[in-house]
């Protein structure tokens, strides 16, 4: 194990070493991205100048909602910047390098990506947006929720992690998957809002196919309105690691293949 | 635990390996078509290649585009599963314990890098002290020896992306080494650097194999690689076979061969050639080149030089001509071609 | 007169080859489809809660929905931005734009027409379709009235001009920097509240509407759609458009500037 956090910290600390060369590219990445979550927010504040609750819920329930799910979704992306990446690696021929290798492939994808510090930052913001929301519903907060809060951000990032990686070794199969996976990653949006509002078929799909819901409603409903959302709160800090399973076995399985037919 | 020195280190027995593809429809409605098809066709990359490498030995694996060398050498390294015969390296089946094959072989690629670009490969080289958990002496002991002998010392401390190509060459093969495998793939180490750096990394090759006792498995194109460096050549064409043994060997057999070059001032076709020459002896073969001109090999203990030159100057409209030794590339190229050694 | 004609041609060769390159992308247009149904999807149930949750908007919920969806079905965000800024920053990186400066055409020209098919393909494949199933499946509105039908078509059109514009221009930065991705998030994100592609206009509090319809991203999916659903009526259908096209030229002309100093970039750095 240790052998695995001693190398991973060396690519961390490598990586960041050879991004530290293209700074100008870096701060655009990082301006852009604040930008991106700024426009975000603005949505947010803008809808709710017109309304004073969604479907019940208040403003500061909703930047919880989304508070949650951004950092939960960077979380991943900082850290476990892979599996768009995966495409790539097949495409230029660099699969066989690191098969070559003794550690896992995905680990050592995983390492040579570094830590993204732009979705870093974009933690950060997740992270303020959280701390904004708690203060203005202070009196509504269970004493638990201060050991639920980061179990829930980190099995939203465990699964956010791993509805990519199932996304990704789909490109093991099918040539076409790139603009599919596009497609799909703008679908995360569907865990921002509450999932009353949209069809049955719809909230089915984004809670148990692509638990998008879990990563940022269903965290902020179990915290506050508790009973209602029992068993989908309870379920929360378990989809992440019952998804990294499904998603590392169809990785497992993606790699066989890979070695069955070579590309 | 001492191993028996008759076992071979590499043993490929009867590989093969078919691939199927779909037969991929174009279009949209193929796209979908191509979901469901079951329409394969099957592509025999490599056909019953059986060899044995000893350890300590420098084998050449050459073969002309697409006939199968990377398959096979995919298949030694554990990239690919065979479809019929098995490998064995060095006691292990590299497809089914991939972890503990990769221990022990270093592979550099000559297209890719295994370096990462933006830092100096001393950087490079720590990682590889990590990933194959070298101890801190055995690895200061190899970086050493190695900044030596590949004198790396110069630019160590400039970024990957800064070198040239025969100075990051180098540099992966240091990598590829650090962790003392036992045997080394070498995918094209000398493409496309200028002629003494690719001097330089074949006096490194030969000193790794002699002083160090690694096996060596080596592809390329490049025939003053083999010449100076293989005492063994496979070569593979159409994913088969079609050669294993000493370099020597098929010096001797082709290397005693010569060849008339000469350029006709009329259209003399090569049959007709070839029936007026098939009376002064045998063993000759004609062919013509692109640019015109004729080539015709001839065994000198057969038919004499001087006697096939006077033929050729006595009855044909002769512009200029020559006599030459057949090359090792000739050679190469020969047997690519008639797929099978006499 | 025959060299414009000639120049004419040439560009229509141009528009027809990338048409032929993007139906060979067939499967990803689909997938476009598909991810326009989702999102409009995302914003019609969003839109329909909010709308029911509140009492002062102005907007009629039919107006409203009619709205969004369209603006996801006719969204050049998304798809067109991809292929501009490909062409130019994929042809920085490999060395490809040197050949296209070699041609007699002028570059921005080029990728111009060379977008334009593309466009038109998306526009034909993607939003045609997309449009068609918010018309059945959400029950979206038809034009609002046959002038606001004609003034959508031809807003679309400055709205395409423009977008191609802010396109060209973050290809452009690819002279500059590596990484243009960067931008292109950012300018979907601006774009969607700036431009109006999620919230209409009409519902920004006053100060946000007031910069908003200084800046010249409301021409890129508000001044379209407001058309279309009749907020935008009458003779002001027109000056809107006349915004449009206003701003489409200063676009140009300011992607003009930092054009020449991008090509100025290329010849003192050999590529």
């Amino acid at each position: 194990m240790t052998y695995y956090l001693d190398l991973y910290f060396t690519y961390a600390r490598l990586v960041l070493k050879a991004w530290s060369q293209y700074r100008a590219d870096f701060a655009i990445t990082f301006v852009s991205s604040i930008l991106h979550d700024g426009a975000t927010f603005i949505f947010l504040t803008v809808i709710f100048t017109n309304i004073r609750e969604l479907e019940g819920w208040s403003f500061h329930e909703m930047l919880l909602i989304w508070g949650l799910a951004v950092t939960s979704r960077n979380l991943a992306n900082s850290l476990l910047d892979v599996p768009h990446r995966i495409y790539w690696y097949i495409l230029e021929g660099d699969m066989d390098r690191l098969m070559v290798r003794p550690p896992d492939p995905l680990f050592q994808m995983t390492g040579e990506s570094g830590i993204t510090l732009p979705a870093l930052g974009r933690v950060l913001i997740g992270a303020t947006a959280i701390v904004t929301a708690l203060t203005g519903l202070a009196d509504k907060l269970p004493w638990w929720g201060a050991f639920y809060l980061p179990l829930a951000i980190i099995s939203g990032a465990l699964i956010h992690f791993s509805v990519q990686l199932l996304m990704a070794c789909l490109s093991f199969w099918f040539i076409n998957t790139i603009s599919l996976m596009q497609t799909m990653s703008w679908m995360y949006q569907f865990g921002q809002y509450p999932i009353s509002i949209f069809a049955l078929p719809l909230q089915f799909l984004f809670t148990w196919v692509l638990p998008y819901a879990m990563m940022g409603f269903y965290p902020t409903a179990f915290l506050l309105r508790g009973d209602a959302y029992l068993h989908y709160g309870l379920l929360v800090p378990l989809m992440g690691p019952i998804f990294l399973g499904l998603s590392l076995s169809l990785w497992r399985v993606a790699i066989q293949r890979y070695q069955s037919t070579g590309s | 635990m001492t191993e028996s020195s008759t076992v071979p280190i590499i043993r490929a027995t009867h590989l093969g390996k078919t691939f199927r593809t779909l037969r991929r429809k174009p279009g949209f409605v193929g796209a979908i078509q191509n979901l469901f098809s079951t329409d394969y066709e099957e592509i025999k990359a490599a056909d019953n290649i059986s060899f044995d490498i000893e350890a300590g030995e420098l084998v050449g694996y050459i073969g002309p585009n697409g006939a199968g060398k990377s398959t096979t050498i995919k298949m030694l390294t554990g990239i690919l599963h065979p479809t019929a015969g098995e490998v064995v390296v060095d006691g292990l089946v590299p497809q089914r314990e991939r972890v503990r094959n990769s221990k022990k072989i270093g592979v550099v690629f000559g297209q890719r890098t295994q370096l990462i670009w933006d830092i100096p490969p001393g950087d490079s080289f720590e990682l590889m002290r990590k990933m194959y958990a070298i101890p801190q002496v055995r690895y200061k002991a190899n970086l050493q020896e190695f900044i030596e002998m590949l004198e790396l010392h110069q630019f160590m401390t400039r970024p990957v992306r800064q070198l040239s190509l025969g100075q990051r060459m180098r540099c992966e093969l240091a990598a590829a080494l650090l962790h003392d495998p036992k045997i080394v793939y070498l995918d094209e180490p000398t493409i496309g650097l200028d002629v003494v750096a690719k001097e330089r990394i074949r006096e490194f090759i030969l000193r790794l194999n002699q002083e160090r006792g690694t096996t060596i498995l080596l592809t390329t194109h490049d025939i003053t690689d083999i010449e100076r460096l293989c005492q063994r050549v496979i070569i593979i064409d159409k994913g088969h076979l079609i050669y294993d043994g000493a370099l020597a060997e098929i010096k001797r057999q082709y290397g005693r061969l010569r060849r008339v070059v000469f350029s006709v001032t009329d259209h003399t076709t090569p049959d007709s050639l070839s029936l007026s020459l098939a009376q002064i002896g045998n063993g000759l073969q004609t062919q013509t080149r692109d640019d015109g001109s004729v080539v015709v090999s001839f065994d000198p203990q057969q038919v004499p030089a001087i006697t096939l030159t006077r033929h050729i100057v006595n009855n044909y409209p002769v512009s200029d001509l020559a006599v030459e030794e057949v090359d090792l590339e000739s050679i190469i190229r020969e047997i690519y071609q008639q797929g099978i050694v006499s | 007169m025959t060299g414009l004609v000639e120049g004419l041609q040439r560009q229509i060769a141009i528009a027809m080859a990338a048409i032929k390159q993007e139906l060979a992308y067939r499967f990803e247009f689909f997938t476009a489809i598909l991810g326009a149904l989702l999102m409009t999807a995302l914003l019609y149930y969003l839109w329909t809660a909010i709308s029911h949750n509140s009492t002062s908007i102005q907007m009629s919920y039919q107006a409203l929905i009619t709205y969004v969806c369209l603006g996801q079905a006719f969204s050049f965000a998304r798809p067109g931005q991809r292929r501009v800024m490909m062409r130019i920053g994929g042809g920085i990186r490999n060395g490809h734009i040197l050949i296209d400066l070699i041609r007699p055409t002028d570059y921005q020209m080029l990728t111009f027409s060379d977008t334009c098919g593309a466009y038109l393909m998306e526009t034909l494949f993607v939003s045609l379709p997309s449009y068609l199933l918010a018309l059945l499946v959400f029950g979206i509105s038809l034009p609002a009235s046959s002038q606001a039908a004609v003034g959508f078509v031809v807003s679309l059109f400055g709205a395409f001009f423009l977008i191609f514009s802010v396109d060209f221009m973050i290809g452009l930065m690819g002279f500059w920097t590596f990484n243009i991705w960067g931008f292109g998030y950012a300018k979907i994100a601006i774009l969607d509240i700036l431009g109006g592609t999620i919230i209409p206009l009409s519902l920004f509090p006053d100060w946000l509407r007031s910069i908003a319809l200084a800046l010249p991203f409301q021409g890129m999916a508000y001044t379209p759609l407001a058309i279309y659903i009749g907020t935008i009526q009458g003779n002001s259908i027109w000056l809107s458009i006349l915004n449009q096209f206003a701003w489409g030229v200063g676009l140009v002309l300011l992607t003009r500037l930092i054009w020449l100093r991008a090509k100025r970039r290329i010849e003192i750095q050999g590529g």
